[in-house]
């Protein structure tokens, strides 16, 4: 994974999102002012739009970012913004999976995008969201990040956002799992995708680190 | 003393009948119910709501099979399987219709790979999520109001085709079309020849068709009276309604299975085709076939932290002192079968399961950010789903 921090000039943050079979572009804007029918009298309002990286949005997108809705609203201190909005737009550059059958490697990397441009906005949040996929062969291997020829040799999909809290794992945000699996099998995706969700962070970190030197 | 009681000013504490209350602060009356150890709809917390089926009922081959009733109403319509669900006081109506499409991306290998490979898919354990497909869903939340679809309506769709096509429940060597031919006989007489008629041999061997043909499946479910989350009660009539699907059997006319036609373009280049004339029987019809074992059930759990302010028994204890602030730890409960504005809007954690008879996994869906989703609550709501999916497969005919 590799992140570039204020990859936008025009918005408040952004972040362009790499790893080695998808690349997504973020935008962040806010706390503005909302429309009059986005506005919460209590809260900071989100307005959410995911795009493919072909064609026009169709209802796979919309759910795409329904899944990041949840994850990013559970993580927004939307109590400190009350009436006002932010606005997050992601543009998927290379989905890396066969789009009619997947979405689990966009929905990670949304995820995580979406959480960097964020912070790079500014934008308070009570804590951190890290997505990671997980592929599960039909040999019982658990391979996190797969590639598109592991995502379709594999039995079952997932795919898990950690919360960040104190720089480790603390909980499940959301879990989308398709295929065939076992109990056991949600136990040990679980496993691996809490290694890879710590080194994710570490590798966070590391990139934040370096934008705040700079600035 | 008498002044003093005139001086102080006597507050009349508000009250609220419980269902007004239910709807200007949702939140403390599920707590409230919640700490009494019942749900508002008046459910235990692990309790699900009965489900009743009526399968194939709208579907126009319903009254065929039936031999007692000699009308044949019905049979003028297009749906090929359906379900009414009935779960509470929510209808879900899936109809399954259906098409035909030209298969143009097939390779010859594939052509010749069919005819073995056919009962083998059924019957393997790993095979590829290519052979398989999904049906397409639309899905309508009647709301007594006309407009575009809600984004509920479109990601309940659009999972509902996902975990279908991943489920791997319906091969798309299921919905391969294997046209008959119509012929007609020496003495005048009409008769259909089908591959797997008997005598077809000859019949059959003598036309040679080129082209490959593949049914597809739309489902239209209706929820009527919406009273929480939909994907659960949509899966379930889906998977009843797809249980129930005959595909109609298709056929050529004699005449058109070598037809050729030419077919000129700017004058001079003339190319020719193929074209058929494929039609479908109205009264014969052959069941689906589906990967049986990976029929599967969708159960949805809440999970929700207990406030100990809202607890009754602490309220009562308070008149006293403060001796009921304990710092206890947080209990968190889960109640099957989210239903009602309350326990919708205030859960915000919740796991969506759908799981087969064998308690293999088709789909899990985890949305956290309320109480925290323990192991030990995962393996409860699992269990639950184990459960519930015997009991909903029970009900399949």
């Amino acid at each position: 994974m590799n992140a570039e921090i204020s990859y936008l000039d025009n918005v408040d943050g952004s972040c362009l999102y790499n790893t080695p079979h998808t690349r997504v572009v973020a935008s962040a804007t806010g706390p503005v002012e909302p429309k009059a029918r986005q506005e919460l009298p209590t809260q900071l309002a989100l307005e959410l739009s995911v795009r493919p990286a072909a064609g026009v949005a169709t209802t796979r997108e919309v759910r795409i970012q329904d899944s990041v809705r949840a994850v990013i609203t559970s993580i927004l201190a939307a109590y400190k913004y009350p009436r006002q909005l932010c606005q997050l737009t992601l543009q998927v550059l290379q989905a890396g999976e066969s789009e009619e059958l997947f979405h689990c490697l966009e929905l990670a990397a949304c995820v995580n995008s979406a959480v960097f441009a964020l912070v790079d906005a500014g934008v308070a949040l009570t804590a951190l969201a890290l997505a990671t996929t997980v592929a599960l062969a039909h040999d019982g291997t658990a391979t996190a990040e797969p590639s598109r020829q592991q995502l379709m040799d594999a039995r079952s999909v997932h795919t898990v956002v950690f919360r960040i809290v104190d720089g480790k794992p603390e909980d499940i945000l959301s879990m989308d799992s398709h295929g065939d699996f076992s109990e056991a099998d949600i136990l040990k995706v679980l496993d691996v995708a809490e290694t890879s969700a710590k080194q994710l962070n570490a590798q966070f970190r590391e990139t934040v680190l370096a934008r705040v030197n700079i600035v | 003393m008498s002044t003093e009681e005139e001086a102080t000013v006597e507050v009349h504490p508000v009250s609220f009948p419980p269902e007004i209350l239910a709807r200007i602060s949702p939140e403390l009356s599920l707590q409230r119910h919640l700490s009494l150890g019942f749900r508002p709809s008046l459910r235990g917390f692990e309790e699900f709501r009965d489900v009743s089926v009526d399968v194939g009922t709208l579907s126009r081959y319903h009254q065929l099979q039936d031999p007692s009733s000699t009308k044949e109403v019905g049979t003028d319509n297009h749906v090929l399987g359906s379900c009414v669900l009935r779960e509470g006081d929510v209808y879900v109506v899936t109809k399954i219709t259906g098409g035909i499409i030209e298969d143009v991306t097939m390779s010859n290998e594939d052509i010749d790979e069919e005819e073995d490979a056919e009962l083998l898919e059924l019957t393997e354990d790993h095979s590829d999520i290519t052979k398989y497909t999904s049906v397409y869903p639309v899905v309508e939340v009647e709301r007594g109001r006309m407009g575009a679809c809600t984004d509920e309506e479109m990601i309940t769709s659009q999972k509902l085709f996902d975990t279908l096509q991943h489920a791997k429940i319906l091969p798309k060597s299921s919905l391969k079309v294997k046209p008959g031919v119509r012929i007609t006989n020496d003495d005048g007489t009409v008769e259909i020849i089908y591959p797997d008629s008997a005598n077809s041999d000859e019949v059959m061997s003598s036309f040679k068709i080129n082209k490959k043909w593949s049914y597809v499946l739309y489902a239209r479910i209706e929820v009527f009276g919406r009273t929480g989350p939909v994907f659960d009660l949509c899966w379930n009539s889906l998977m009843y309604a797809l249980k129930s699907v005959q595909l109609p059997k298709a056929f050529i006319d004699e005449r058109a299975t070598d037809l050729k036609m030419t077919v000129r373009t700017r004058g001079r280049n003339a190319i020719i085709r193929e074209t058929y004339n494929l039609l479908c029987d109205p009264n014969d019809s052959t069941p689906i076939r589906l990967a049986e074992k990976n029929i599967s059930f969708a159960s949805t759990y809440g999970l929700i932290d207990l406030d100990p302010e809202a607890d009754i028994a602490n309220l009562e204890e308070d008149a006293d002192g403060d001796e009921a602030m304990v710092d206890e730890e947080v209990k968190t409960v889960l109640l099957a079968d989210i239903e009602g504005e309350a326990e919708e809007s205030s859960i915000k954690s919740n796991i969506t399961i759908v799981s087969n008879a064998d308690g293999r996994f088709k789909r899990l869906s985890i949305v956290g950010g309320g109480a925290k989703i323990t192991p030990a609550l995962l393996a409860k709501s699992i269990a639950l789903s184990k459960q519930r999916t015997a009991d909903l497969a029970g009900k399949l005919i």
